[in-house]
């Protein structure tokens, strides 16, 4: 793609004290396309879209949005982008209606622009027959899709969405994720965090892979499971508590060791062979294992071998 | 301007959505008038600021002094101050305290005044209390022991007096007028004479009580009326012009001391907008962040000139007072509902945290009405409190300026309170948008 990038950063940097809390991070977003920040709780995702949107300066590092440089140009940038954040950034006396009202106002838009726009986005969201309740009353769910509305008043040609999914059940996620695939069908590009590895797979064309502030890994889900070569993956389970696979024979020779936990060790092989010689090796090892399974690499098998951890410890 | 009303109108919407901090903190100020002007006796009228201690009488003695007493109880001077019960015995009086009709009761013992003349030891008076009630009998109690004083001066300076006194009313003997009237005669006149001679030690006394009309205020009015109506007409209507109001008054006080903690309630919304990430949406929006900190600022504004108008409407209608000189009145209430707004909002971004703003806020709201008389006279304050800290009070100043401007209109220096009242104000709106500027954009973490 060579159109120029709704978004980008260039070599980010925010320390707090002596945490790097964001580390020299770059990434862009292009017009049409979903990237994700994908990283556990601290990885400093939330802090990468507060420099991203301006609401913190970075100590070095450049912030372009649509090709312009956001501190020249502040006013400007914000026009074009429309932030969710993580939490949910609504008055909760008013209305479903009113809130969007409010926030459409703010954002520019006339009495009467923000009035057509708020029906167009209940409707979008189907909170039609909500929207003259005080968001007090609304479900978890209902309170995400209006607080997503809220960002999109404006009909901004970039979103930041900053985990919006985080603590709803999986129907109403299913919902803002429908409702994210159609805006980017509009051209609009998304920055999008999460922790969730099945939403990434789902729902990013890109994916960046943050931990400790540092982006690990980018690039297409194929290209980061292409990080893990044609590896074959074994996933063993037995008691490795007080074992040392440094001391197994040959071991090492055949296998390199991705996680090693009190009962479960994932290995992969050295080379490319037959799964079947690999499964007598694995069976040969000192240790009475209760189960061997061979398995593809997936995202967080990748996570797993730049981090060491699991996404989800 | 747009951004403006469509951020008063959010913070109104707001408010009206939910009222009950705010009708909670109208509401105490009200009730703690109510209850404290109750307990005083309410709104004045006449002399009195206290209500009459409601006292009974069980006289097992029935003599002369007693027949006295029962004769001083229809003056209207005693009357004001002390409303007598004669009762006929004790469980009538237990009845009546059960029942709150009596604060206390006196009961003189059969035979105390044939005693107190022939000068006997060990004389009581029984006075049982109102275990209920706190203030009226203290008083009564307090009162009782004065009458002791002064039965035991009367008795050591006039024993042989009175003894023959009580021979000549309470004897029972045929009535021989011309013998009788000379004994009286001469016994008035020994007093007399007694009396006189004392009286160089204690006429004229060092020390007088007594009480100055505003002369001037009293002509100049007395000059704008009808002058066929005379001077009578005129101190009338002076009097009524100063009238005190206990329930105005302490209204008065404690509109000034909720006015600054529904200021900080509005000014500490910053924080809960901080808190519910609705200013960080708003940063994602907006560059300038003076134009959110002015609208909380007139928000608060606005708020506290409504909570004003609701306190003395309410207030006027509830204690039956009237309020005159509206626009002074008025005035006053802007300028102190900014320098309200400003200086809340000056401890709440100085302290940086929504919870220790909270607490900060209301101790020094607290002080600030301690020491400026919105809970009581400043004249019962210590003498170092009143001579440094209730004139730098600003609860002194607006509760002062209004008192004065409501009770003695003449003497009031409204613009001058004003004025200081809006400097300040601006002062501080100026310095605690600049210390929460500087706050919100480097993030305040609760």
């Amino acid at each position: 793609m060579n159109a120029t990038p709704l978004l980008e950063t260039h070599r980010l940097s925010k320390r707090y004290g002596d945490l790097r809390a964001v580390d020299e991070v770059s990434f862009e977003v292009r017009p049409g396309e979903i990237y994700g920040l994908l990283g556990p709780n601290g990885a400093g995702k939330t802090t990468s879209i507060s420099l991203a949107c301006g609401l913190l300066k970075p100590d070095s590092g450049k912030i372009s949005v649509g090709g312009l440089d956001f501190w020249n140009n502040p006013k400007a940038a914000r026009r074009k982008m429309g932030v969710v954040p993580q939490e949910l950034a609504l008055y909760e006396e008013l209305s479903g209606r009113e809130n969007l009202e409010f926030w459409g106002r703010v954002a520019g838009l006339s009495s009467r622009d923000s009035k057509t726009r708020a029906t167009e986005l209940l409707e979008a969201l189907t909170l039609t027959e909500r929207a003259k309740d005080v968001v007090k009353k609304y479900s978890g769910g209902m309170k995400r899709r209006i607080n997503l509305g809220c960002a999109l008043m404006h009909r901004p040609s970039l979103i930041m969405l900053d985990e919006p999914t985080v603590g709803i059940d999986p129907q109403a996620r299913a919902n803002i994720l429908e409702f994210i695939k159609k805006m980017v069908e509009d051209g609009v590009g998304i920055l999008y965090t999460t922790h969730y590895l099945e939403e990434a797979e789902d729902l990013c064309d890109r994916i960046g892979i943050i931990d400790h502030g540092k982006i690990l890994a980018e690039g297409t889900l194929d290209e980061l499971r292409g990080q893990m070569g044609d590896e074959q993956l074994f996933v063993i389970e037995g008691g490795f508590a007080n074992q040392d696979p440094e001391q197994w024979p040959g071991f090492l020779d055949e296998f390199k060791v991705v996680q090693k936990k009190d009962k479960q060790m994932v290995v992969s092989a050295s080379q490319e062979g037959d799964p079947a010689d690999y499964l007598k090796k694995l069976l040969a090892v000192p240790v009475q294992l209760e189960n061997v399974t061979l398995k593809r690499p997936s995202l967080n098998d990748t996570f797993l071998k730049l981090t060491g951890r699991d996404l989800r410890e | 301007m747009y951004l403006f009303w469509t951020l008063l109108l959010k913070d109104l919407r707001r408010i009206a959505r939910n009222p009950l901090p705010l009708v909670i903190l109208l509401a105490i100020p009200l009730v703690i008038s109510t209850l404290i002007g109750s307990a005083f006796g309410g709104g004045g009228g006449g002399e009195s600021q206290i209500s009459p201690i409601r006292l009974g009488v069980i006289d097992e003695d029935d003599s002369i002094f007693s027949r006295f007493m029962r004769g001083a109880a229809g003056q209207s001077d005693f009357s004001d101050r002390i409303q007598l019960t004669f009762l006929e015995n004790r469980e009538e009086s237990v009845e009546l305290i059960q029942d709150g009709e009596l604060s206390a009761v006196l009961i003189i013992p059969k035979g105390f005044s044939e005693s107190l003349v022939h000068g006997e030891d060990g004389l009581k008076l029984e006075l049982i209390k109102n275990p209920a009630e706190y203030i009226y009998p203290t008083l009564a109690q307090e009162g009782a022991e004065v009458v002791v004083t002064a039965l035991n001066v009367l008795v050591r300076n006039f024993e042989k007096d009175l003894r023959e006194l009580h021979g000549l009313l309470e004897e029972e003997r045929e009535f021989d007028f011309f013998r009788d009237m000379v004994a009286i005669t001469t016994l008035l006149e020994r007093t007399k004479n007694r009396l006189d001679t004392a009286a160089i030690y204690i006429n004229p006394p060092l020390v007088t009580y007594g009480r100055e009309e505003d002369s001037d205020a009293s002509s100049e009015l007395s000059a704008e009326t009808d002058p066929t109506i005379g001077d009578l007409e005129a101190e009338k209507e002076t009097k009524e012009e100063v009238e005190f109001n206990l329930f105005a008054y302490l209204l008065i006080g404690m509109v000034g001391m909720f006015l600054l903690m529904i200021a900080d309630n509005c000014m500490r919304d910053l924080y809960k907008e901080t808190r519910n990430r609705t200013l960080e949406r708003f940063r994602t929006m907006r560059e300038r962040l003076w134009q959110f900190i002015a609208v909380k600022v007139s928000y608060t504004v606005i708020v506290l000139l409504l909570s004003f108008v609701i306190l003395i409407g309410i207030g006027s209608l509830a204690f039956g007072f009237g309020w005159s000189h509206y626009l002074p009145t008025l005035a006053l209430a802007i300028s102190y509902c900014i320098f309200g707004a400003g200086f809340m909002g000056l401890i709440a971004a100085i302290a940086g945290k929504e919870r220790r703003a909270d607490m900060l806020n209301t101790m020094i709201v607290i002080f600030m009405s301690a020491v400026g008389g919105a809970m009581w006279p400043t004249q019962n304050l210590p003498p170092f409190v009143q001579k440094y800290l209730t004139p730098v009070s600003p609860v002194y100043w607006f509760s002062d300026e209004l008192r004065v401007l409501q009770m003695n209109p003449e003497q009031s220096e409204w613009l001058a309170t004003c004025s200081l009242l809006v400097g300040v104000g601006i002062l501080t709106i100026g310095a605690s948008s600049s210390i929460f500027r500087f706050r919100l954009e480097r993030g305040i973490k609760e």
